[in-house]
């Protein structure tokens, strides 16, 4: 008897785990839906990211600009609310957006005459350029980085690539840190960089369209394409 | 006692089940979804190449200029719509060169047809040979892909496009290799999308380096060139890679110390200069300020042979500040030979530098006098632009071509434009909008 009841105990155990596997699964895909305005502690993304340099840029912040909502962001939030009046919470409501200088509304009225432009486009483009990079050469030198940055720039400008670096980054099967989604980890600070210094013009390959890890080179059509030179562990070619 | 296991295991049963079913419905549909949206894009491919077909028809039997311009815009804009879409499908890269390339060939040809023909002129005998050739190859394109379509279409098999396509795609992708773009490759331009390194960055046509001077020189000589354009002691100096890129270098690696990190230097095989430094040096600390900088850079220029140079543009980052310069040659700019100098605004050391543009295309020019006044090419400037600044340069345009023009720099509510004007002719060669980012000015 004794025996017995141990394992009915299991198998309700079992029944329950697997139920509330099933919900959470259904409650997280309905979560996912609903879009978060506030960014607060453990909030992650180029917006947070956005937050972080602007913070940076006023003196407040001196942590990575890596797009993770940590300690470092809250105290510095908490600090820039302090110091403009707001209620000092530690998350980023709408009164700290504007005071930060975001745009929140999407919809404000169209003038009718010309209006002057500040440009957010660009920034998105680094971050997005930086993931990238942090996907394909973390472990390389900070040269390297470039080098990975400039490649995607220069295919930019090639006829027989997208026109947009997020047509060259998103290209079917171009990227494998894309396809294994090691892309989307938080970029460091070097990665950012490097994405600036690309995105300026700085190439250290010469002109590159490929590159393919020596080690772990899958497409051996590659091997057909004229070598430039190698920086770390990239084989960089034309 | 047998019997309550039994239906517990039943129930079970049944969850897993459920959970199954569920997981295996959102698969297909995240598999559907897919699908189709790669679908749409062959779809769209395929459409946008009829309408090239079309229109490139529409050419040959047209003589008016108010007819060819419209057509021509149309060809441009369908050419980037497909090569969009192409570069969408589950195909790799090496199955689409040719293809993208064309598109892109066509798309930059009518684009400067255009060009052409709003300027006055009338399209030639040669053009009409060649459009003629091009709209051949797009009904090749189009037959084929239409072909292809039916081929792999419908379904749900996300592998039917991806193995099947690749195949079919690589048949139809060497026939266009075969096209004669002999004529096209000298229209070629650069993509009028964005340019985020100041004005006339970098300007692809030419080929083979213009501005390197002198006898080749050894490996071990390079090494201590790069260490005396470094102008500091260093502890290790070492070969790395060399690079045969657009110009045929050495690469050297030197480190100031033990633990710091490295320098990167690409030094010329021919003449032995250098073009090319990068610090991989973190900058932390901001002690100076950007007109001291400055000052550094221009010294520093000095040092190095480059008299006469010219600062145009800049961009703050990461506590650095990368300042473009210009030769100036009887107070023309020369855009085309463009050197980047890189500043940490720690110390005020070069922690980037950059001339590869500069040994591409500098030679001794012969700069011809205007044939226009500067207030002659200022009213041909939009009465709309309030000029703050002029000044004559020398500017790259499509096709490697280099003209002599008047620069108008400008604002019109609050945004800040530079018009180029030819100097020639009074042609606008040229219009540029400064974005403004918390990095610094980028022109586009």
């Amino acid at each position: 008897m004794k025996n017995y009841s141990i394992s009915r105990v299991k198998v309700v155990l079992l029944i329950l785990i697997l139920f509330t596997t099933f919900c959470v699964e259904l409650s997280t895909l309905n979560m996912s839906i609903k879009t978060m305005s506030n960014l607060y502690w453990g909030n992650s993304g180029s917006d947070v990211s956005r937050v972080q340099s602007r913070l940076k840029d006023w003196g407040y912040y001196d942590g990575p600009v890596d797009g993770f909502f940590g300690v470092r962001t809250w105290l510095a939030v908490r600090k820039f609310q302090a110091n403009n009046g707001l209620n000092v919470t530690g998350i980023v409501d709408d009164q700290t957006k504007v005071a930060l200088g975001f745009n929140i509304s999407k919809y404000t009225s169209i003038s009718s005459t010309y209006t002057p432009v500040t440009s957010t486009t660009t920034n998105d483009d680094v971050y997005l350029l930086a993931m990238l990079i942090n996907g394909e050469a973390r472990g390389e030198p900070f040269i390297g980085k470039v080098a990975v940055g400039a490649v995607v720039m220069k295919r930019v400008r090639s006829p027989m690539f997208p026109h947009t670096i997020a047509g060259v980054i998103f290209q079917q099967g171009a990227f494998s840190a894309v396809d294994d989604g090691q892309m989307w980890l938080p970029p460091t600070q070097d990665c950012i960089r490097a994405a600036q210094d690309a995105i300026a013009g700085w190439d250290p390959t010469g002109g590159a369209l490929y590159y393919y890890n020596a080690s772990r080179v899958q497409n051996y059509w590659i091997f057909n394409r004229p070598i430039i030179t190698q920086i770390g562990n990239h084989i960089f070619a034309r | 006692m047998k019997r309550i296991s039994t239906v517990v295991i039943l129930l079970l049963l049944l969850v897993v089940g459920a959970w199954g079913y569920n997981q295996y419905m959102q698969k297909v549909t995240y598999h559907r979804y897919l699908q189709a949206q790669y679908d749409r894009s062959f779809y769209q491919l395929v459409n946008s190449i009829e309408n090239i077909e079309t229109s490139t028809g529409k050419l040959m039997v047209s003589s008016q200029e108010n007819t060819t311009i419209p057509i021509l815009s149309d060809v441009w804009r369908q050419a980037f719509e497909a090569q969009e879409n192409l570069s969408q499908l589950p195909i790799s890269q090496p199955e689409l060169d040719n293809t993208s390339k064309f598109l892109s060939q066509i798309g930059d040809y009518s684009y400067s047809l255009s060009k052409n023909v709003a300027d006055g002129k009338k399209l030639t005998d040669k053009d009409f040979k060649t459009i003629s050739e091009l709209h051949n190859y797009a009904v090749y394109l189009g037959k084929s892909l239409q072909d292809l379509r039916s081929k792999i279409q419908g379904g749900y098999d996300l592998d039917n496009l991806n193995k099947k396509g690749t195949q079919k795609m690589s048949q139809i992708d060497s026939k266009i290799l075969n096209v004669n773009m002999n004529t096209v490759n000298q229209q070629m331009s650069n993509y009028p999308t964005l340019i985020y390194d100041g004005p006339f960055s970098e300007s692809q046509a030419k080929l083979t380096p213009k501005g390197l001077t002198g006898s080749n020189v050894s490996y071990d000589n390079a090494v201590s060139i790069a260490k005396r354009f470094l102008g500091k002691p260093v502890s290790s100096a070492v070969k790395y890679s060399p690079n045969n890129g657009k110009i045929d270098a050495y690469g050297v690696e030197l480190k100031l110390t033990q633990n710091a990190p490295s320098i990167y230097v690409n030094v010329s095989k021919k003449g032995g200069h250098v073009i090319w430094l990068m610090d991989q040096r973190a900058v932390t600390k901001v002690n100076i300020s950007e007109t001291q900088a400055l000052n550094y850079a221009t010294k520093f220029l000095t040092v190095h042979g480059f008299s006469n140079m010219g600062n145009t543009y800049s961009i703050k980052a990461n506590g650095t500040v990368q300042f473009n310069f210009t030769p100036v040659q009887n107070d023309v700019r020369i855009y085309p030979d463009i050197v980047k100098v890189k500043i940490a605004l720690d110390n005020g050391d070069v922690v980037g530098f950059d001339a590869t543009s500069y040994y591409m295309s500098h030679v001794n020019r012969k700069i011809e006098k205007p044939k226009l006044t500067e207030s002659e090419a200022q009213s041909k400037v939009s009465k709309n632009l309030k000029i703050e600044s002029s000044r004559l340069c020398i500017i790259p345009l499509d096709g490697g071509k280099e003209v002599l023009a008047y620069e108008f720099k400008g604002t019109y509510s609050g945004d800040t434009f530079y018009v180029y004007i030819n100097a020639e002719n009074g042609v606008e060669e040229k219009i540029l909008k400064v974005i403004k980012t918390n990095q610094g000015n980028l022109t586009m």
